[in-house]
């Protein structure tokens, strides 16, 4: 068995054990032998010390007993005397020197002590000696006790006339023998004496009752009962003996001297070798048990400290082994900071090392495999992408030339139009500028492309007056992303050439704003020139004409007066013909003035507080007649609260009556005319509607055309000029309102008109319609 | 026949009114005042398929006859023909439950009826 391949608990208990144990039993015994050997000793001591007392406490009770006995008279006058000693010793008899008793203080008792045959021989020596003598101890035959005589001669005038026998209180002796106080509870005192070849024992022993004067030891080598051999021989020691039982025992034994005794007696004193070292032994026993319990602990503790090293070892042992095995999952806890929890920290750690790296190849690996895969893509997709491109290159050819196609094509198309166009870019910087838009302003392209529109051309108006920005149709298409119109201004060149032009500017609008605005301009000087002299012309003519049908009134007037004379029937019915002609002619001049004065600007708008209510009923009052000759009906529906609105009540009266008469005249007999004034949020909206003939489609779009009359009520009525419509509309939106209209053929037409709340503008002009 | 309760207090106009819906073949009963019109609504076993309100009456004005018809929980539509629309005006009517306003001057009515036709199921 190795030490070795012991384990680790075992190990660690029997060095424990070594190291603890033995030393501690070593020492524990040797001291144990120590106190055995200094224990003897002392109870040896105690044996001799106990042993000499008891022998002088002996000898000197002899002692006393013979003066005792050598005190006491031999007289018999003295008698008394001799009773009164008599405690020690505790009989006498006097007897002659035939034996005889001649006193005694028991006669009975000395009668038989003298009549044994084996006392014969004591008493005999007795008798013979010639000085106080003890005798041996000896029993009597009936009660076995033990009798011990001292003999005193009785001598009287020198002659021996007998002896005196005391008879000895032995108590006197055994209370010595007997008084064990020092000898524990196995001790004793033994007396023997010798008989020769034996001992004797004197008095009853305390484990043989019956070994008085009847147990022998016979003086042999054998250690059994040596103190009593060698005290009855005479021979003083003490130590370690057996005794008569056989048991050891410490004693001490000397020869106890008795005067006038030929064999010594022998005292032993003794008590048993157990009891006299029991303290030691009860030393040892307790050592012992210690020593045992000890020896557990230690063993346990042994296996548990082991432990402490073995269980963390055994840890990092199946951590190790599922390392091996593969197992990285498993965490090792130890929470030890000795060499134990060092070599777990460096073994985790290095298990850990094996992870990381084995893991780290793993990804390497891996990140490998991916960055292959992720090559082998990419190549792909780079083929894919060069195949792509080569295609786009390919469209890229075909889209260029058809761009190139397309742009010779706009080209060829700008020069063609007849209309002069530029486009601005949001800068106002001229990017496309036209041959005919060259042409009509004697501008040069190159001298304008990428320069400012305005400071190319400059915009007035008719009277030669620099237009503010909010009215250039350019300006407003750009900022308000409206497309504009406006045939009223004149373009002016570097050269201070000008001209008039129509205008529409229309803007180029991109994600909701507008990013440039194209100009579509068209030279309209001919039409101006026309305008302006038709309108010259209407005016003079009108003028001219007015003159000439104001007389042909007058003239008729008077005629059918009858202020030139009676006129017959059939002269009233042609001149009132007549009257109605030059009614209408004058209507008709009227009509014209009037449309050329608002065509020129020259009408005065004074808008004043007006209630249309007001103007509505003034024109039904006023045209009450024509609606009754043709039976018709008319509602008038408005709102009671209206209120009063800034506009020229005279031109508005014109609007109102243009339009109602026109139902009355354009609607059949018995039908329906309704007037509608509604108030909404900002402006009042009129209504007025008939059940008429209506508009044909086709000539919807003319209604509010000079001179314009539709095909359908020519049948009618020849009666109208065309121009009420288009008067009408002039004054609607020169105050500020809106016309429009509904029509069905057969059915009816609803005209509609709307007036700002706010009013409309003051014009300063120099004449009202109609005058 | 589909059957419209006009309320109106111009007469002329009412008649008017009656006169078109009959000629687009709808039954119509005419009312002058907004009490008379309640009464008949709540009285008669047949409802009218849609009412036409005036907004100025006699009496009490539409709002308050609106007020008073949605009490009666009444589930015939209501279509307001009135000279006179506020955008107010027409926002209160409109959360009392009106299903149209119209400005009269701004539609004939024609156009009116057409459009309340949309509005009422057919019959």
């Amino acid at each position: 068995m190795k030490i070795k391949n012991l384990k680790l608990g075992t190990r660690m208990s029997i060095v424990m054990i070594l190291l603890a144990i033995i030393p501690v039993l070593i020492i524990s015994i040797s001291q144990n032998n120590k106190s055995e050997a200094a224990l003897k000793k002392t109870q040896i001591e105690k044996m001799i010390t106990i042993a000499n007392n008891k022998k002088r406490e002996i000898e000197k009770t002899f002692n006393y007993i013979i003066e005792t006995a050598n005190e006491i008279p031999l007289t018999s006058n003295n008698r008394t005397q001799i009773i009164e000693k008599l405690n020690i010793l505790s009989e006498y008899a006097i007897i002659d020197n035939q034996k005889s008793i001649t006193e005694s203080s028991n006669l009975s008792y000395f009668q038989s002590l003298l009549e044994s045959p084996k006392n014969q021989t004591i008493i005999e020596k007795l008798t013979k000696k010639n000085e106080t003598t003890l005798s041996e101890t000896f029993t009597q035959d009936q009660n076995e006790e033990i009798t011990m005589l001292v003999s005193k001669p009785v001598i009287i005038n020198e002659t021996r006339q007998g002896t005196i026998l005391f008879k000895i209180n032995l108590k006197y002796i055994t209370d010595i023998i007997y008084e064990r106080s020092d000898l524990g509870t196995t001790g004793e005192i033994v007396i023997a004496h010798s008989e020769g070849d034996h001992a004797i024992f004197t008095f009853p022993l305390r484990y043989d009752h019956n070994a008085a004067l009847k147990r022998k030891i016979y003086f042999d080598d054998s250690p059994v009962a040596r103190p009593i051999k060698e005290a009855t021989q005479g021979i003083k020691d003490s130590g370690i003996a057996i005794d008569y039982r056989g048991e050891p025992i410490i004693a001490a034994w000397e020869p106890i001297t008795l005067p006038s005794s030929k064999y010594p007696w022998g005292i032993v004193a003794k008590i048993d070798l157990n009891e006299g070292i029991a303290a030691v032994t009860d030393l040892k026993k307790s050592t012992y048990t210690l020593t045992v319990t000890f020896f557990i602990i230690i063993i346990h503790a042994g296996y548990y400290f082991s432990r402490t090293i073995t269980k963390p070892l055994e840890k990092v042992k199946d951590y190790a082994n599922n390392i091996a095995l593969g197992n990285y999952d498993e965490n090792i806890n130890i929470d030890a900071h000795d060499e134990v929890g060092e070599l777990t920290s460096s073994i985790t750690h290095m298990a850990q090392t094996l992870i990381a790296q084995k893991e780290a190849v793993t990804e390497t690996q891996s990140a490998l495999k991916k960055n292959i895969s992720t090559l082998e893509e990419r190549n792909s997709s780079l083929n894919n992408v060069k195949k792509a491109m080569i295609n786009i290159l390919e469209d890229l050819e075909t889209e260029k030339a058809k761009i190139t196609a397309s742009k010779a094509k706009d080209e060829a198309l700008l020069s063609s139009i007849g209309d002069g166009m530029i486009a601005i870019e949001s800068d106002l910087t001229i990017s496309v500028i036209n041959k005919a838009a060259e042409k009509i302003l004697k501008i040069k392209k190159e001298e304008s492309i990428g320069k400012k529109l305005f400071d190319v051309i400059t915009v007035t108006d008719e009277e030669g007056k620099s237009v503010p920005d909010n009215a250039k149709p350019a300006l407003i298409a750009l900022n308000q992303n409206i497309k504009t119109s406006n045939n009223k201004l004149l373009y002016k060149n570097k050269e201070d050439y000008t001209v008039p032009v129509s205008i529409t500017a229309a803007p180029i609008i991109s994600n909701e704003k507008a990013i440039g605005v194209i100009i579509i301009f068209r030279d309209i000087t001919k039409e101006k020139n026309i305008d302006r002299m038709k309108t010259e012309f209407i005016s003079l003519a009108s003028h001219q004409l007015r003159t000439p049908l104001s007389a042909i009134k007058w003239f008729l007037e008077m005629l059918l007066n009858g202020d030139a004379g009676k006129i017959s029937d059939e002269q009233k019915e042609m001149l009132e013909n007549v009257n109605q002609s030059n009614e209408r002619m004058i209507q008709l001049v009227n009509s014209l003035l009037n449309i050329s004065r608002i065509e020129s600007g020259r009408i005065i708008i004074d808008p004043k507080p007006t209630n249309l209510n007001t103007l509505v009923s003034e024109i039904l009052t006023e045209i009450e007649g024509r609606a009754k000759e043709k039976d018709i009906h008319i509602i008038f529906s408005s709102n009671e609260n209206i209120q009063e609105i800034m506009v020229d009540p005279k031109l508005i009266y014109e609007v109102y009556k243009n339009l109602i008469t026109n139902a009355i005249k354009y609607s059949p007999e018995k039908s329906e005319i309704t007037i509608i004034i509604s108030s909404k949020e900002n402006e009042i909206i009129s209504q007025v509607s008939d059940n008429g003939y209506g508009i044909p489609e086709k000539d919807q779009h003319r209604i509010f055309q000079k001179f314009f009359r539709a095909e359908n009520i020519l049948e009618h009525d020849t009666d109208g000029n065309g121009l009420g419509l288009y008067l009408t509309k002039a004054i609607v939106e020169s105050s500020g309102g809106k016309i429009s209209f509904e029509s069905s053929v057969g059915k009816g037409t609803t005209f509609f008109f709307s007036l700002p709340k706010k009013g409309s503008k003051k014009q300063e002009g120099n004449v009202s319609l109609n005058s | 026949m589909n059957t419209f309760l006009v309320i109106e207090d111009e007469k002329l106009l009412l008649n008017a009114i009656q006169k078109k819906l009959e000629k687009n073949g709808i039954k119509s009963v005419g009312f002058e005042n907004g009490e008379k019109a309640l009464k008949y609504i709540n009285e008669s076993e047949e409802n009218p398929d849609v009412i036409w309100l005036d907004y100025y009456l006699n009496g009490m004005n539409g709002m308050e006859f609106m007020k008073k018809f949605n009490q009666a929980k009444h589930s015939i539509p209501v279509i307001v023909v009135s000279n006179s629309a506020s955008e107010e005006k027409v926002n209160t009517m409109h959360q009392l439950g009106i299903k149209k306003y119209f400005l009269k001057a701004e539609h004939t009515l024609d156009a009116i009826i057409n459009e309340i036709k949309k509005i009422i199921p057919n019959k």
